[in-house]
C-alpha cells in the first residue's frame, strides 16, 4: 500500500488546491491568499495554520476539561435536600446503586470520550512532527474516529439540559445545573472544534510539509 | 479540468487563534482563584448528639440563611460527643468569636409549643448566632436549646415569683391585652428554693406598659369559672393556650410613674381573678370555718371581691387567721367597724338553702362599716343581725321551723325582693323561732297589721280536672327559699312598728285564710292539717288548719281557716260534709278528691252566722229552695256517678249530681241533680235521662263508630238528657222525677215490655238487640230460663214508636251465625252477639209472643211484587236466593216453607218494585239452581248454568214469553215453580216497558 501512496501526485504538489465551498480546482500561489475566482471564497492548499490552530483548541479543551470534572455537574433536590454531583461523583453513585451499564455508559461518553479526544488530539499534533509508531492509515483512522465519536460527549450536556427543563415538580424534586455543566459543554465544543480544525491531510504530506510549516 | 490562477493577496503574519488558550488558562485561573477564596472555614462544633446531622447536608443557618455546611462528623476520643465539622462561607470569619453561639435546630412539637417545624422538610440544622469577640475561634460547643435573650439586650427584664413554673417555659409568651410584647427567657429556683423565678423579657417597645403596680398572672391555658350563673371561659391567645404565657395588666390605682427598673421582681398570679385582688387582709376565722385557700372568696352584694390565699392555724384563738387578697377598689372600706361573716351551704330534707354557694362552697361576706383603716378582721360564724337602728322596717316573725329562712333570704312581696332575713333565733318556748325581718325602708309602707306573711316556696301546684295552675316563684326564691307576704287591707290596716309580730304561714293560701270555722268529725277520717281543704263549688275557699281531739274524745274538732270573702258562706242551715276519693272499675269518683286526698264542700245555708258545724259523712240531698231547677232522678243503680258528675245536654253542662241516696224502699237509688236557672227550660214533660259515662262503641260489618260524651264525663261518668221524645212547652217543675237509664240503647228501647217464650234453651244474654231487618228496635231485658231447663223467657223491650211489633200475629226467632255450604248467614251476630229478631204483626195489642228457633218463612215486603210460587219440593231454593231474568237479579227469595196441606212447597218471592212489570199472568217461573248438562252422541256436552251464584245457592229464574198488557196482568200471584224451561221460550225476546 506504501507504494502506491508514494505514487501518488497530489494536487499541492502541482500548485492546485480546490475551492473548499464551490469544489473549483484552482491553480494558488502558495505564498499569498488565494480566493476561488468564482465564488470568492479562500482557497488553500491545507486548512491555514492547521496545527497551531489544533494545538491551541486542544489545549483550551484540555483546560476546560478541569471545571468540567472538578464542579459539579448538577443538584437533584428531593424536598429541597440534594447533593451535587460531579461527574465523576455521579457515575460513583450510579454504581452505588448497582447500576452497572449506565455507569459504563455516562463513565464512557463523559469522562473516557472526551479525555481520549484531547489525548488523541495531542498525540496526532505530536506525531505530524516526530515519527510515530502508528502508520499513516492508523493515524487518519484514529482522527475519524475522534471526529466521530468526540461529539456524543454533548449527550451529557443535553440531558442535563432536559432534565433541568423537565423536572420541575416544585418543591418536591427540582434539578439544577452546575457550573459542571458549563465547563463540559464548553469543553466538548472547543473538542469539536480542535479535530475540525486538524487537517488529517497533513498526515499525508511527504517531507515538503516539514518546510511548509516552517515557511510560516 | 481547467486550471486557473488563484487571485492571490498577502497572508496575515501572525495567527490569532493563540488567544484563545490564553483566554482560556485566564478563566481557567480565575475559576481556580475564585474556588479557592470561595472555599469556606473549617469550624468543629461539638455537640452531644448527632441525631439528625448528615454531613454535606446538614447547614449551619444564620437568620435562616444557610452560611455552612457540615462537611464531616466524627466522635469525639472519649465518645462522649460528637465532633462536627463545617465548612461555614468564609465571610463570617469575623463573626467567629468565643461569644459565638451555635445550637441544633431540631423539629419540636410538644404540648408546650410547636417549633422548628421547617426541618421537618429541611432537616435539623445548626443555627448560628453571631457575636464579635475578642480573639478568633475555630472550635465551638453547640448549646442544647436556644439560647436565652441576653440580659443586656435592650427592653425590660423582670423577674416573677411563682408558686410553681406551670405550664411556663422558655420563649412562653408575655401578653398585654392578648398582644405578645415579651417572653420568658429563663427560670431557676430561687435561692431558698422555695419558690421560682421566672424571668421575662419585655420587649423595648412595650417595656413602658410595666409599672410598679403592674400585676403578672399565669395565662396558660383555659381558665374556666362556672356558677349558677353562668360560667366563662377566658383565654389568651391560642399560643398561650399550647405554650403556656404570662398576662399582666397594670390597675388604674397604684403608682404608675415610677420608672421600673430592670430585674424589678413581682409576683406571679395563679389567674386573672386572682391578680386584681390586691389588698392584703388577714382575718381570723372561727373554728369550723371551712375555708379553702384559693377557693373561699369574699362576697360583697353578690360580687367577689376578695379571696382567702392562704391561711396559718392560729392556737391562740383556735381557728385559723387566713391571709385574704382583697379588691384593691376595697381598699378605702377597710376600716375597724366592718363586720365579717360565713356564710355556708346547707342542705336538708326541707330544703336546700344557698343553693348557688353549694358550689363555690362556704364564702365570708362583710358589711361596711366606719371606723380606722385596719387589715386585720374577725369573722363571725354567721352574720350578725342588722341593728335595729338600721333604717328599714324589723319585724318579728314567728316560725315553726326555719326550713329556708336562712340568713340573707329574700323577703318577697308580690315576688319583688323587699327585704332579707337578719336573723333567727329559737323562740322562748323553744317550739319556735324568733325570725327577724328586714325591709327594706322604700317598702316600708307595704307592710300594715293585716299583712299576712308565708314561706315562698318553690313551685306551687293546685289542679281539678277543669283547671290546672302551676305558680312559680321568682328564680331566687326557688333556689334560696324566703319569705313573702301580702297585705290585705291597704286602707284600714294600721301601720306596724319595729319588732312587729307576725306569724308565718305555710303558703299563700293559708295567709289569707284569715276566718276559721270549728268542725266536729268522726274519728274514722282522715284530714291533714294544712292540707285538706274545704270547697265551694269547686273552689277552695280554706284548709283545715288544726285538728285536735273532742272533748269526750269521740270525734274531732278541726279547726278550719277561710277566706274572708266566703264569710257568707257560713249560716245556720250550711252543710259541710266529706268528699272521699273513690276507685272503680266502672268509674273514679271523687277525681278531685284522688288528686288533692279528701276534702270537705259547703253547701252554704241561711239563717244567722255561725261557725260550728257538724260534718256530714254525705252529700245532703237537695231542697227545692236550692238555686237552680231541682230534680230527682230514679235509677236502678249508682252507676258509679258521684257527687258534681256534670248532667250534659248536646255535650254541653247544664248541671250536676248534687246528691245520691237510696231510696226510702232500697231498691232503687235517688239521684238529687240540679239544672243551672239558665237551663231550666231544657228539661220538660218526656224528658229522659241516662248514663253517659265513657264511650259508646258501636260497630258492624260497615265500620265502627264511637261516640263518646264530653272528655269530663268519659274520666268522671256524667249523666246525659235526652230530649228526643220530650215537649219542652211543659216544663219540669222543681223535685220532678225523672228515670235515670243506664245507658243510650236502654234509654231508646225503653218501650213496652213483652214476654217472649222459647220452647227451648236458647243462648241468648240480656241486652242483646232486637232486631227488625237490621234495624234495633228493642232489647232483651232479661233472660230466665225455667226451672226444668225445657225453655227460656225473656223479658224484651220494645221501641214504643213500632206497635206493630207487638200485634198478635207478629213473629219472633232467635238468630244466631251459621256457617253453611251455601252462605255464611247472619253474620253480623259474630259481632253483635246472638240477637232476636221480629217481624211486625197485626191485630190486637199482646205482650206474650211465643219465639221461634228458626226464622220463619217471610211471605210478603210492603214493597214490591209478592208472588208464591208452588213447587213440590223445596229444591236448592233457600230465603235470600235471587230470582233472575235474563241472568239479571230482579228479585229474591223470601222464604220457603211448607204449604198447608203438606203436599207441597210454598216459595214466596219479591219482584223489585221497579221490576214488576217483568211479570205477567203468562210468565214462567223455574229453578235456576244447579247445573243442566246436556250430553248428546252427536250433539257433545252442553253445559247451562243461570250463574254462577245459583250454583252454589240456587236461585230462581222466569221467562216472559208476551208483553204485558192490561189483560195480562198478574192477578193470582201464585204461580208454579218449574224444574226447566223450554229453551225456545227462553229465546223469545218480549219488549217489556215500564208502564
Amino acid at each position: 500500500m506504501d507504494t502506491n501512496v508514494e505514487a501518488i501526485i497530489t494536487a499541492k504538489e502541482k500548485g492546485l488546491a480546490q475551492c473548499p465551498v464551490c469544489h473549483l480546482l484552482v491553480e494558488i500561489d502558495n505564498a499569498k491568499d488565494n480566493y476561488c475566482p468564482r465564488c470568492d471564497s479562500k482557497v488553500y492548499l491545507r486548512i491555514n495554520d492547521s496545527i497551531q490552530r489544533c494545538w491551541a483548541w486542544t489545549i483550551c479543551s484540555l483546560i476546560a476539561f478541569i471545571p468540567a470534572n472538578a464542579f459539579p455537574i448538577m443538584t437533584i433536590l428531593y424536598f429541597g435536600k440534594g447533593q451535587p454531583d460531579t461527574i465523576l461523583s455521579g457515575i460513583v453513585l450510579l454504581l452505588k446503586f448497582g447500576m452497572y451499564p449506565i455507569a459504563a455508559i455516562v463513565f464512557i461518553a463523559s469522562f473516557v470520550v472526551p479525555l481520549a479526544k484531547i489525548v488523541g488530539l495531542f498525540f496526532l499534533l505530536y506525531s505530524l512532527k516526530n515519527t510515530s509508531k502508528l502508520s499513516k492509515h492508523q493515524r487518519t483512522k484514529m482522527y475519524r474516529y475522534i471526529e466521530i465519536f468526540g461529539r456524543w460527549s454533548m449527550l451529557d450536556v443535553f440531558v442535563v439540559a432536559l432534565l433541568v427543563a423537565l423536572v420541575e415538580i416544585g418543591a418536591v424534586v427540582e434539578i439544577v445545573a452546575g457550573p459542571g455543566a458549563t465547563a463540559f459543554g464548553v469543553m466538548v465544543i472547543l473538542t469539536i472544534f480542535a479535530a475540525n480544525s486538524f487537517d488529517p491531510r497533513l498526515l499525508w504530506d511527504r517531507e515538503t510539509s516539514n518546510s511548509m510549516e516552517q515557511e510560516r | 479540468m481547467t486550471e486557473q490562477q488563484a487571485v492571490i493577496s498577502n497572508k496575515s503574519p501572525i495567527s490569532a487563534i493563540w488567544l484563545l488558550p490564553v483566554i482560556a488558562a485566564l478563566i481557567g485561573l480565575w475559576l481556580l482563584f475564585k474556588s479557592f477564596s470561595d472555599a469556606g472555614i473549617e469550624i468543629t462544633i461539638k455537640t452531644t448528639s448527632a441525631e439528625g446531622i448528615v454531613a454535606g447536608k446538614t447547614e449551619v443557618r444564620f437568620k435562616g440563611f444557610p452560611i455552612g455546611v457540615v462537611t464531616d462528623l466524627d466522635l469525639t476520643e472519649n465518645l462522649n460527643d460528637v465532633m462536627v465539622t463545617v465548612e461555614l462561607k468564609n465571610n463570617t470569619r469575623r463573626f467567629l468569636s468565643e461569644n459565638t453561639l451555635f445550637w441544633l435546630v431540631k423539629p419540636e412539637i410538644s404540648l408546650s409549643g410547636v417549633s422548628g417545624l421547617d426541618t421537618v422538610l429541611t432537616g435539623n440544622y445548626f443555627e448560628m448566632l453571631p457575636e464579635t469577640g475578642s480573639q478568633y475561634v475555630q472550635e465551638f460547643e453547640a448549646l442544647t436549646q436556644p439560647p436565652p435573650i441576653a440580659e443586656d439586650s435592650p427592653g425590660l427584664h423582670v423577674t416573677l415569683h411563682a408558686k410553681e413554673l406551670g405550664s411556663i417555659t422558655h420563649g412562653s409568651s408575655v401578653f398585654y391585652k392578648q398582644i405578645k410584647v415579651g417572653e420568658v427567657y429563663g427560670y431557676d429556683f430561687s435561692e431558698d428554693k422555695s419558690h421560682i423565678k421566672i424571668k421575662l423579657f419585655i420587649e423595648e417597645d412595650y417595656a413602658s406598659l410595666v409599672k410598679l403596680n403592674t400585676r403578672f398572672w399565669n395565662a396558660s391555658g383555659i381558665e374556666m369559672k362556672g356558677d349558677l350563673s353562668g360560667f366563662k371561659v377566658k383565654t389568651q391567645s391560642l399560643a398561650s393556650i399550647i405554650g403556656g404565657g404570662i398576662a399582666f395588666y397594670s390597675p388604674d390605682i397604684g403608682d404608675m410613674t415610677t420608672k421600673v427598673e430592670d430585674f424589678t421582681e413581682y409576683p406571679l398570679f395563679e389567674g386573672f381573678d386572682e391578680a386584681r385582688a390586691g389588698v392584703v387582709v388577714l382575718m381570723d376565722f372561727p373554728k369550723n370555718s371551712g375555708i379553702k385557700a384559693g377557693i373561699t372568696k369574699v362576697i360583697f352584694e353578690g360580687v367577689e371581691v376578695g379571696l382567702i390565699e392562704d391561711f396559718v392555724y392560729n392556737q391562740a384563738k383556735g381557728g385559723v387567721t387566713a391571709t385574704v387578697l382583697f379588691d384593691p377598689r376595697l381598699e378605702p372600706y377597710l376600716l375597724s367597724n366592718m363586720d365579717f361573716w360565713l356564710v355556708k351551704p346547707s342542705i336538708s330534707l326541707s330544703g336546700i338553702a344557698n343553693v348557688d354557694r353549694l358550689l363555690s362552697g362556704t364564702y365570708v361576706a362583710f358589711r361596711l362599716g366606719d371606723g380606722e383603716p385596719i387589715r386585720h378582721f374577725d369573722v363571725l360564724p354567721a352574720a350578725p343581725p342588722l341593728k335595729y337602728s338600721e333604717p328599714g322596717l324589723h319585724l318579728n316573725i314567728s316560725a315553726d321551723s326555719i326550713n329556708s329562712l336562712s340568713f340573707g333570704a329574700p323577703v318577697f312581696y308580690k315576688n319583688l325582693k323587699v327585704g332579707s332575713i337578719q336573723n333567727h333565733i329559737l323562740a322562748e318556748d323553744q317550739r319556735s323561732f324568733n325570725v327577724h325581718l328586714f325591709i327594706e325602708p322604700e317598702y316600708m309602707h307595704l307592710v300594715n297589721s293585716s299583712s299576712v306573711f308565708y314561706e315562698q316556696g318553690g313551685f306551687e301546684f293546685s289542679g281539678t280536672l277543669r283547671s290546672f295552675t302551676v305558680r312559680s316563684s321568682p328564680i331566687e326564691a326557688i333556689i334560696s327559699g324566703g319569705v313573702s307576704f301580702h297585705t290585705i287591707d291597704f286602707d284600714n290596716g294600721k301601720t306596724v312598728a319595729n319588732g312587729h309580730n307576725f306569724p308565718l304561714n305555710n303558703n299563700l293560701e293559708h295567709a289569707l285564710n284569715t276566718e276559721t270555722i270549728t268542725l266536729q268529725v268522726p274519728n274514722n277520717y282522715e284530714f291533714v292539717e294544712g292540707i285538706t281543704k274545704i270547697n265551694f263549688g269547686e273552689k277552695h275557699i280554706g284548709t283545715v288548719k288544726q285538728i285536735s281531739p273532742s272533748d269526750d274524745l269521740q270525734s274531732m274538732v278541726l279547726t278550719i281557716g277561710y277566706k274572708a270573702d266566703f264569710k257568707n258562706l257560713f249560716k245556720q242551715t250550711t252543710k259541710i260534709w266529706v268528699v272521699e276519693p273513690t276507685l272503680t272499675s266502672g268509674n273514679i269518683a271523687g277525681f278531685n278528691a284522688l288528686l288533692g286526698g279528701s276534702f270537705f264542700q259547703v253547701k252554704p245555708g241561711t239563717g244567722a252566722v255561725k261557725d260550728d258545724f257538724t260534718m256530714l259523712t254525705k252529700a245532703p240531698p237537695n231542697d227545692a229552695d236550692d238555686p237552680g231547677l231541682q230534680l230527682t232522678l230514679i235509677a236502678d243503680s249508682g252507676f258509679g256517678l258521684v257527687r258534681t258528675t256534670p248532667i250534659t245536654y248536646k255535650k254541653m253542662v247544664i248541671g250536676e249530681i248534687d246528691a245520691l241516696n237510696y231510696s226510702k224502699n232500697g231498691y232503687s237509688v235517688e239521684v238529687s241533680i240540679s239544672i243551672e236557672d239558665r237551663f231550666r227550660h231544657l228539661v220538660g214533660l218526656g224528658s229522659s235521662f241516662f248514663v253517659g259515662s265513657g264511650f259508646d262503641v258501636k260497630a258492624n260489618m260497615q265500620g265502627m263508630q264511637v261516640t263518646t260524651q264530653s272528655l269530663e264525663s268519659i274520666v268522671r261518668g256524667g249523666i246525659a238528657l235526652f230530649n228526643d221524645k220530650a215537649d219542652l212547652t211543659k216544663p219540669a217543675d222543681e223535685m220532678d222525677e225523672y228515670t235515670l237509664y243506664a245507658n243510650m240503647s236502654e234509654l231508646l228501647s225503653s218501650g213496652r215490655e213483652i214476654q217472649l217464650r222459647f220452647e227451648e234453651v236458647i243462648a241468648i244474654k240480656a241486652d242483646a238487640q232486637v232486631q227488625y231487618n237490621g234495624h234495633v228496635v228493642g232489647r232483651v231485658a232479661k233472660v230466665e230460663l225455667e226451672q226444668d231447663l225445657s225453655a227460656t223467657t225473656l223479658t224484651v223491650l220494645i221501641n214504643e214508636d213500632y206497635p206493630d211489633l207487638v200485634r198478635q200475629s207478629a213473629k219472633y226467632w232467635f238468630v244466631q251465625p251459621e256457617t253453611s255450604v251455601a252462605k255464611v248467614s247472619n253474620s253480623i251476630a259474630y259481632f253483635i252477639g246472638n240477637f232476636i229478631s221480629v217481624l211486625p204483626g197485626s191485630g190486637e195489642m199482646q205482650t206474650n209472643f211465643t219465639g221461634f228457633i228458626h226464622e220463619p218463612a217471610l211471605t210478603s215486603l210492603p214493597g214490591g211484587l209478592n208472588l208464591t210460587l208452588t213447587a213440590a219440593d223445596r229444591g236448592s231454593i233457600n230465603p235470600g236466593n235471587p230470582v233472575y231474568y235474563r241472568l239479571i237479579k230482579v228479585g229474591r227469595v223470601l222464604g220457603v216453607e211448607l204449604n198447608e196441606n203438606a203436599n207441597g212447597v210454598n216459595v214466596y218471592i219479591n219482584i223489585y218494585a221497579d221490576k214488576q212489570h217483568l211479570v205477567n199472568n203468562t210468565t214462567k217461573f223455574y229453578n235456576a239452581s244447579g247445573i243442566k248438562v246436556d250430553a248428546g252422541l252427536f250433539s257433545g256436552v252442553q253445559v247451562d248454568t243461570e250463574s254462577l251464584e245459583t250454583i252454589l245457592a240456587g236461585g230462581i229464574a222466569f221467562a216472559t214469553p208476551v208483553p204485558t198488557t192490561a189483560e195480562n196482568l198478574v192477578e193470582t200471584r201464585v204461580f208454579p215453580l218449574y224444574d226447566g224451561i223450554d229453551e225456545d221460550l227462553k229465546q223469545l225476546q218480549p219488549t217489556l216497558k215500564k208502564p
